[in-house]
């Protein structure tokens, strides 16, 4: 049984520490683990000794969406492929999320998150920073999603034509 | 709480190592390219190597297998055995089934059930099960697209859950294929009457107790009355005479005479020359065993005899080439 006001300590890879209430670390399938798994002292949890290497600026963000989403339902709802869409995050994530979209930032903060939700297991952030980052190279050129994604070509010419012509029989 | 937050971010973005695409496991990857659409999976193919691979198994999981359910008795021990054959688009997988899991026929898109092998022994109380049970499900198994029962032998106890069985599964089906079986009752006239997605009908050195004739007469019905719709290709071991002539003489009076294809096995050759006599006295002229449309003079109907069998398609004449070559003509026509 989770007691709504029992408090969990965070500690963070760069030595600071947050604490928070029950109800938003049960989101999180990792903290929950650690809780009842490892019989942590005074349910404080460091997050850098278990190889979760979260930052404070990151652990706030995914607090801020916790606090938000703290009465969404459990266990998070799987979707199958054919359910899945792009277009239906909510207002407040988007919101949420329109704010790190800064030019010095380069969705530096994107990914930490991304890379954040999946290690300490909270589905609905993921599947939202997924979904956010999805919706970025949707519609896009090959050349823009290269350009969003910082990544270079590592095709050479006839393979890039290979794929391409596989390519043409199934665009619809 | 602002400033401090923002100094925070700085640090994190000075402190870390650089965060991006390439930085991410393949499993986040797979989740990010899961909400993206084919298209865009498409070029997200042409990106680099990493996501191409990425992109290449989300457009191979996002193709629905579909699935092929095979009941047949081994020769040795005559027992039953269920196989289900998973067919992706990249290739195939069979796995044995060892009892009918109504789960997992809720679970499946089954698009081909086949029946082959039966002999007296297996083919009495197994095969009855499953026709049952595939008459209980049919309203789970409503992707059938495709009935193919091969050297199948039912025993007379079986009729009555044959014919369930038909009228369950019969009316979705595209393909029908009964090849080489003896069977106590042929598909019902009425169940032919609702098949209106059928297109491919072989019913092919195959008896049934009762109701072979009312069933082949309604089949050839469904060939003229999609004449003008789609191609349809009918295999039959019994047929009268008079409705095979009633189907050439309803194609002789169409606008836009159309293709379709009409085997009969095991004719006589009396019958044959019958056949050919009727259609001879009604007035087509008939050049070299090919019945001409008297509308459009490059339509012509070609009746091939063979030793015991006949077939009837429609060949459809078009110039190749229209200029200086007009006797160049391209044959159109479906013997299969």
């Amino acid at each position: 049984r989770i007691y709504p006001l029992m408090r969990v300590t965070l500690t963070t890879s760069d030595g600071a520490s947050v604490t928070v209430s029950r109800q938003l670390t049960k989101h999180s399938g990792f903290i929950e683990k650690a809780i009842t798994d490892m019989a942590v002292d005074d349910n404080a949890v460091p997050l850098s000794a278990v190889a979760v290497d979260v930052d404070d600026a990151t652990l706030k963000l995914v607090i801020e969406w916790l606090t938000e989403h703290r009465d969404d339902a459990l266990p998070y709802p799987e979707k199958t492929d054919e359910e899945r869409r792009a277009d239906d995050i909510p207002a407040w994530d988007q919101a949420f999320v329109q704010k790190w979209d800064t030019k010095e930032d380069q969705q530096q903060t994107l990914y930490a998150v991304i890379t954040a939700a999946d290690k300490l297991d909270i589905k609905g952030l993921l599947d939202m920073t997924c979904k956010t980052l999805a919706n970025k190279i949707n519609g896009k050129t090959v050349e823009e999603m290269r350009e969003i994604l910082q990544l270079e070509c590592d095709f050479t010419e006839e393979e890039l034509a290979e794929i391409r012509k596989e390519n043409a029989w199934c665009e619809n | 709480m602002g400033t401090v937050l923002s100094r925070l971010l700085l640090g994190s973005i000075d402190g870390q190592s650089q965060q991006n695409m390439s930085a991410l496991p393949n499993e986040l990857l797979l989740n990010i390219l899961t909400n993206v659409s084919t298209n865009d999976l498409n070029r997200a193919r042409l990106v680099d190597r990493r996501l191409s691979r990425v992109a290449n198994s989300v457009r191979n999981t996002r193709a629905k297998p579909r699935f092929t359910l095979t009941i047949s008795s081994h020769a040795d021990n005559d027992t039953l055995s269920i196989r289900l054959q998973r067919r992706w688009r990249s290739g195939g997988v069979t796995e044995e089934l060892s009892t009918f899991d109504m789960e997992a026929f809720h679970l499946m898109d089954i698009d081909v059930i086949e029946i082959e092998g039966l002999t007296e022994r297996t083919g009495s109380e197994n095969s009855i099960r499953f026709l049952n049970l595939a008459a209980e499900l049919s309203s789970s198994l409503n992707t059938v697209s495709e009935l193919r029962l091969t050297n199948v032998l039912f025993p007379d106890s079986a009729k009555a859950e044959l014919l369930k069985f038909f009228k369950a599964i019969v009316p979705q089906c595209t393909h029908v294929f009964v090849r080489d079986c003896l069977l106590p009752v042929a598909i019902p006239a009425d169940t032919i009457a609702i098949s209106n997605r059928l297109r491919t009908f072989k019913w092919s050195h195959s008896l049934a107790a009762e109701g072979e004739q009312e069933m082949s007469e309604e089949v050839i019905r469904l060939v003229s009355l999609k004449l003008n719709l789609q191609c349809t290709t009918v295999e039959l071991s019994e047929a009268a005479c008079s409705s095979i002539v009633g189907l050439f003489q309803q194609w002789m009076t169409m606008a836009q005479p159309t293709l379709f294809s009409l085997s009969l096995l095991n004719r006589s050759s009396e019958w044959q020359s019958q056949l050919l006599a009727v259609c001879t006295r009604a007035g087509y002229r008939n050049y070299q065993g090919e019945f001409e449309h008297p509308g459009a003079g490059c339509a012509h109907i070609k009746v091939l005899t063979g030793l015991d069998s006949c077939q009837l398609l429609p060949v459809l004449d078009v110039p190749a080439k229209t200029r200086e070559m007009p006797v160049v003509m391209a044959r159109w026509f479906r013997d299969r």
